[in-house]
């Protein structure tokens, strides 16, 4: 602690020395940067990025890359997969920006494609998006999202629904229960599990988007779809009567007791697993919970029903979904080279590929030839004929989300009231700088 | 002494130097500098003065996340600290046969927190935690929490964790300075018939009491800097009850991609704990700070 | 801070020699029963938790959940290769290592370098190097982190082992320092001018005299440099996120996030770093108590 004594002192002169070397050093970091579309011809490397989606998909990118090695001599694939949430958050980034920056990566369409657009990492692929190689792969409604001023610049990959009710079907037929069709039938049913002592809905929330998808369904629900998005874009208050009759529908689940105390400690793969365990009758999930249950459980029986109909001035048919889609970076050496991989992606051979690991591919024939799972192939038929298709609240503005989500988490861990969470949302809300 | 040459010191200091202003200096300094801009480590830098700091004035979470920083220093003085004490003066009122207990106390400090965290998580678990399922074991039901998905008690968690692993440190940081109490001085007061009790609140207690003063500044400074606990734990939740400076940071900078306002946030942070730092060398003015241990 | 001495852990009590009298004594006899009692329930708050988790490792899925505190039905020790070989735990150890001896090495020269001619020459810019150096015992990693992410960046070396093991030694330098500094303070100055008058240059002094001299202060800051850079979670979670250079803090992560369902291999990775650091740390028990100490009192 001797140091402190002289510090004050010497700051000043540190400060000044401090500074200097930041000129110096300044001077020969920026100094490196080279891009530039060389088209190469010698051998090169491709790296393709994108965060992890369970086993058996990372196996198909193996397969991919072997294909696309054995079709281009010369080429090779690097297939970089992180960790789902490392790879949203600070992963792709730190990749974007990195000495070995991938060539193709994994991106959601809508503002996250847009920045992506904007800040300069996203390469114009119209022009090999309408040759051959993805020629009556996919529907032109399968881009939405994914062009910005006419200009495409992702190529679909996946769809998934985000939020259905999955139910246990032994637990439903002891109980004598059929998949309700109004929240009112929703909550009796419900009541009985609860009665018979059984937890009627299990989820795990910790990182606060399960709740929150099932909040941003339900705010469709109830403001209508234009509405919805407008208050999460910020271009409408977020606690509106509307919000505040959506969020009461999570408030009557947790002050009933109608779903596990544990849900803000427990993170979403823990209660998929108590779900697949039988610890519960009912988890709110997306379609990829069959992956998990062919993994985990193969042979227990579930069901799944959409979010029962609401009174409200939204679309009670609604389906909340999100797609998926791939990138080329537009400061690659090898732009070509990576919508090639793409093409091959989005062949019928991959699709296959995909569709057994337990994806529903958005490509025309996502389930062509392929004994998929029962539910995967009536979740997909949901997504495509759904009269709306809602987006989750993080994939419209990622920094609002936030405090959108942590209204829902509040009210479902019975921490607020839905005005007083939306309100304290709102608030911060209205603090974040104009973008 | 006269260097051999004019330039050996600065061949022998140079590594060090250059390494140190490349990698503390010159981030230090970008650090303020970038403070003061919108950027979102991607996109174009954007010079906008103040504004960040007003806004982080403003941000009641980051207001939130020193208040739980605060109570997170106040629970871990008593955890870390107080129990650390208490540990060492019952270690050293025995004295014999303790090696075994002393170094099981220490275990966890040199364990990844990151081990610790993901053990303790179970350990707290709604379903199948060693916590709750002894508490129904007990007949305690009425007791069962979901430890770290209730903000009434997620902090206390988190903060219990904290003890468990530090305690032992400062155990050891006091057991070393209770065994320098000169042998002489204890034997006299036995003589004396003093009880161990006595011996151990009226010697060896004040003669360490500089060095509990090293132990709160450790303790205060240390929190403002943990992170790993946190971060696997809770990741600030439920509804910000566990967010602390260094989560808030970081989730500002790589989650939200705010680069400059998060420079703004570690700014201010730095301000308050070099402040404390200087404020406590005030108030130390006069008195020894080094400890002989 | 000027004396290294810390010797937390050698039984040394302080006691008046106890007389055959004294041990005897009911009431010495029953206080000491109550005090090892007492000890050994506090033992079991650090151990339960640790045997539970190495426990664990053996149990179904099923049995984890209904029934915490039962004890494995067998102990398959396949479990503990299944997990190595799946969570890839190889590279994550060997990350570890590589980024570990470097950055420890890089701390050690460069930091007992510059403690030789800091403690020990006079030259201009002294005073203002050692301020500067101990800026870095004062200042939270938090204060710098941002921009240092933004340079590693620049320098495209972020999410490679380059990006832990530069600002480790950077970061581990002023401590190294600024110990070393006072352990050759302490050194009687006869030792320095003797070789000088023998015609010893600085450099050779420092290989010749200072490293061997200064070997048990080394021993402190290696141990304390070690654990810090072995343990490190901040900086290593934000700079890396290819599995192939994480080390294994942020490897273990990865490997709660990507199983975090399959406790019994989950509980087998984490058993498998921890047991051989915990018998590591018990044979070396007293340096490593030492060290971290004696580093974190500065």
């Amino acid at each position: 602690m001797r140091r402190a004594r002289s510090f004050t002192r010497l700051t000043g002169i540190v400060a000044v020395a401090v500074a200097s070397l930041a000129l110096t050093a300044c001077g020969s970091g920026s100094g490196s940067e080279s891009t530039g579309d060389s088209t190469s011809s010698g051998p090169f490397t491709i790296r393709v990025a994108m965060g992890s989606t369970g086993e058996t998909v990372d196996a198909v990118f193996t397969k991919l890359k072997a294909a696309y090695e054995a079709k281009y001599p010369g080429r090779t694939v690097e297939i970089v997969i992180q960790e789902n949430d490392t790879y949203e958050t600070i992963g792709l980034n730190n990749l974007l920006t990195s000495r070995n920056a991938p060539d193709v990566y994994f991106e959601r369409p809508g503002t996250r494609l847009a920045t992506k657009v904007h800040d300069g990492y996203a390469a114009d692929i119209t022009d090999a998006v309408n040759g051959p190689g993805f020629t009556g792969r996919f529907d032109p409604a399968a881009y939405s999202g994914m062009q910005i001023d006419g200009k495409t610049y992702m190529v679909p990959w996946s769809g998934d629904v985000t939020n259905v009710f999955w139910f246990n079907k032994a637990i439903f037929t002891a109980n004598g229960l059929t998949p309700p069709a109004t929240w009112d039938e929703f909550l009796a049913l419900c009541g009985k599990l609860k009665a018979a002592g059984i937890t009627p809905l299990v989820d795990g929330n910790k990182d606060k988007w399960p709740i929150g998808s099932i909040a941003s369904h339900l705010a469709e629900r109830s403001l209508g779809n234009d509405a919805y998005i407008a208050a999460i874009k910020g271009d409408q208050p977020m606690n509106s009567a509307g919000m505040v009759a959506a969020f009461d529908n999570l408030k009557t689940l947790a002050d009933n007791g109608y779903i596990n105390k544990s849900v803000n400690a427990l993170p979403d793969d823990q209660a998929t697993t108590q779900f697949l365990l039988g610890k519960a009758a009912m988890i709110g999930i997306g379609s990829w919970l069959v992956s998990d249950q062919i993994s985990q459980a193969p042979k227990l029986q579930i069901g799944y029903f959409n979010l029962p109909t609401l009174p409200g001035s939204g679309d009670q048919k609604s389906v909340l979904g999100v797609s998926t889609g791939f990138v080329v970076n537009a400061n690659s050496e090898h732009v070509s080279a990576g919508t090639d991989f793409l093409a091959l992606m989005s062949a019928s051979e991959a699709t296959k590929l995909f569709a057994e690991a337990g994806l529903t591919p958005m490509t025309v024939d996502p389930f062509a030839g392929v004994t998929a799972d029962a539910n995967t192939v009536s979740l997909a038929t949901l997504l495509s004929s759904a009269p709306t298709k809602v987006t989750p609240a993080d994939n419209i503005d990622v920094k609002r989300a936030d405090e959108f989500y942590g209204a829902a988490a509040a009210v479902i861990g019975g921490l607020k009231s839905p005005q007083e969470a939306l309100d304290a949302a709102q608030k911060r809300v209205e603090a974040l700088p104009k973008s | 002494m006269r260097p051999s040459s004019r330039w050996t010191p600065y061949l022998l200091v140079g590594p060090a130097v250059l390494f140190f202003a490349f990698v503390v200096g010159l981030p230090l300094v970008g650090t303020v500098w970038m403070s003061f801009t919108k950027w979102s480590g991607t996109n174009r830098m954007r010079f906008i003065g103040f504004d960040n700091f007003t806004r982080a004035f403003h941000d009641t979470v980051y207001q939130r996340a020193y208040l739980n920083t605060f109570i997170y220093i106040a629970a871990t003085l008593v955890l870390e600290v107080a129990v650390g004490f208490a540990l060492a003066g019952l270690v050293s009122i025995q004295g014999k046969r303790t090696l075994w207990y002393r170094i099981t106390f220490f275990i966890p400090v040199m364990l990844p927190m990151v081990v610790i965290a993901v053990l303790w998580s179970f350990i707290y678990s709604d379903d199948g935690g060693l916590i709750n399922s002894f508490l129904t074991g007990i007949g305690r039901d009425d007791l069962r929490r979901v430890w770290l998905g209730d903000p009434g008690t997620a902090l206390l968690a988190v903060s219990v964790v904290s003890g468990w692993i530090y305690a032992g440190f400062y155990m050891a940081i006091f057991y070393a300075g209770l065994q320098r109490v000169p042998k002489s001085l204890l034997e006299a007061a036995r003589l004396d018939g003093a009880s161990e009790w006595d011996l151990f609140f009226k010697i060896k207690a004040p003669l360490v009491r500089g060095m509990t003063e090293v132990a709160v500044l450790l303790c205060i400074t240390g929190a403002f800097q943990s992170f790993d606990l946190f971060f696997v734990m809770t990741k600030g939740g439920p509804d910000h009850a566990t967010e602390i400076i260094t989560t808030y940071l970081v989730s500002t900078v790589f989650v939200d991609h705010e680069v400059g306002y998060g420079a703004a946030l570690s700014v201010i942070m730095t301000v308050v704990v070099v402040g404390l730092g200087l404020l406590y060398a005030r108030f130390r003015r006069e008195g020894d700070v080094d400890v002989e241990y | 801070m000027s004396t290294l001495s810390t010797d937390v852990t050698t039984d040394r009590p302080a006691r008046v020699p106890a007389t055959r009298r004294e041990r005897r004594n009911p009431r010495r006899i029953a206080s000491s029963v109550l005090f090892h009692t007492v000890m050994t329930v506090i033992s079991l708050v650090y151990l339960v938790p640790l045997v539970w988790m190495v426990l664990s490792a053996f149990k179904t899925q099923g049995q984890i959940f209904d029934s915490p505190w039962s004890l494995p039905t067998s102990i398959d020790l396949s479990i503990l290769g299944e997990a190595w070989q799946r969570g890839g735990l190889g590279t994550y150890v060997v990350n570890s290592v590589l980024v570990t001896t470097i950055s420890v090495a890089g701390i050690l020269l460069f930091g007992s370098m510059a403690a030789f001619a800091l403690s020990r020459l006079k030259f201009r810019l002294r005073g203002f190097f050692l301020v500067f150096l101990a800026l870095g015992l004062l200042l939270p990693v938090q204060a710098y982190f941002v921009a240092q992410s933004t340079l590693l960046d620049r320098l495209r070396i972020n999410d490679t082992r380059w990006a832990l093991i530069v600002p480790y030694i950077g970061l581990g330098l002023s401590l190294s320092v600024y110990l070393l500094k006072a352990y050759l303070d302490s050194l009687p100055k006869e030792l320095f001018e003797c070789a000088r008058m023998d015609g010893c240059g600085d450099v050779r002094m420092y290989f010749a005299l200072v490293f061997p001299l200064i070997k048990p202060g080394l021993a402190t800051v290696a141990v304390f440099s070690i654990l810090s850079a072995w343990n490190e979670f901040l900086l290593a979670t934000l700079y890396i996120q290819t599995d192939d250079y994480k080390t294994i803090p942020v490897g273990l992560l990865a490997f709660t996030g990507k199983y975090s369902t399959d406790y019994p291999l989950l509980f087998a990775a984490l058993s498998i770093i921890t047991i051989p650091m915990v018998a590591i740390y018990v044979i070396f028990h007293r340096q490593v108590i030492n060290g971290i100490t004696e580093g974190t009192l500065r």
